[in-house]
């Protein structure tokens, strides 16, 4: 099940409420951290995150479980890990 | 080994480059950036026999520290410090902070006022900056604080910093290198689940 973990700190809020508006299962926040995940695949857009291109580059600095599959300026996809 | 307590730094006294060029550098910190020069020392080689005579001047930089040079006679400048538009050699700079978004659109303006382009102005997690590079094509930041740093950002980096040591460390007792940041992202979110499954 890939997973993002999204530090809770002011900065990626946007994100954790976009993940939140996507569908995706947002637990938390434990120990620091709100949980993000899905059953086969987590997709997100910059734009729809509210992150500018710097904060965006280091939006999976929480740490993810999975495998990337995707990262450019404006989508990230993660997939479960093969 | 004696327990010896660990001793405090207080902020910055002085940043020090060299330069080899006396007149622009004096008029872009002194009149473009409007910084005051406090001191100058004219000096004498000094240490190794072919140390030349240089100026060490400094220029205000507030809170107490100041920003200087070095401008050594009779030398020219080393074909290895020739400026580079390189992020390895941009990494080498000094972030000064402004204290206010509006302090930085008036750094911004003045800047832009004096004809000294401004190449960026960029929102990171926990300063908003503006760059440029100065006569002598060093790369000048100028930026404030966006948020004040919590407790979780001591954590959180403790834990950004462990999994990339880790990981680098393992790669390299095998003769190889990290070569993208996603297998940090990855080892830290395995240590993040092994925390939350302890929570």
């Amino acid at each position: 099940m890939p997973r993002i973990y999204v530090a809770d700190l002011t900065e990626f809020l946007p994100m954790v409420q976009a993940c939140r508006q996507s569908g995706y299962q947002v637990d938390g926040p434990t120990k620091g951290y709100w949980r993000v995940q899905a059953d086969k695949e987590i997709t997100l857009v910059r734009k729809v995150c509210g992150l500018g291109p710097a904060l965006w580059n280091t939006s999976l600095a929480g740490g993810i479980r999975g495998k990337l599959a995707e990262f450019n300026r404006d989508r990230l996809v993660i997939r479960e890990a093969a | 080994m004696p327990d010896i307590p660990s001793p405090r730094l207080m902020g910055v006294h002085h940043t020090a480059r060299p330069t080899w060029k006396l007149r622009e550098t004096v008029e872009f910190y002194r009149d473009v950036l409007g910084l005051p020069l406090v001191s100058c020392l004219m000096a004498k080689g000094w240490g190794p026999a072919d140390h030349p005579d240089f100026l060490h001047f400094f220029f205000d930089s507030g809170a107490g520290s100041t920003l200087a040079f070095f401008y050594y006679l009779g030398s020219e400048r080393p074909p290895e410090l020739e400026p580079i538009r390189t992020h390895t050699h941009r990494a080498t700079h000094t972030a000064w902070n402004c204290g206010t978004s509006e302090e930085l659109t008036l750094w911004q303006k003045r800047l832009e006022a004096k004809g000294w382009p401004v190449q960026y102005r960029i929102t990171h997690e926990i300063v908003e900056s503006i760059y440029f590079d100065d006569p002598n094509g060093y790369m000048i930041e100028i930026g404030f604080p966006v948020r004040d740093l919590v407790p979780l950002d001591a954590q959180d980096a403790a834990l950004s910093i462990e999994a990339a040591m880790e990981v680098d460390d393992r790669l390299r007792a095998k003769g190889s290198r990290p070569d993208s940041i996603a297998i940090f992202w990855e080892r830290k979110g395995e240590m993040v689940d092994a925390m939350m499954e302890a929570a």
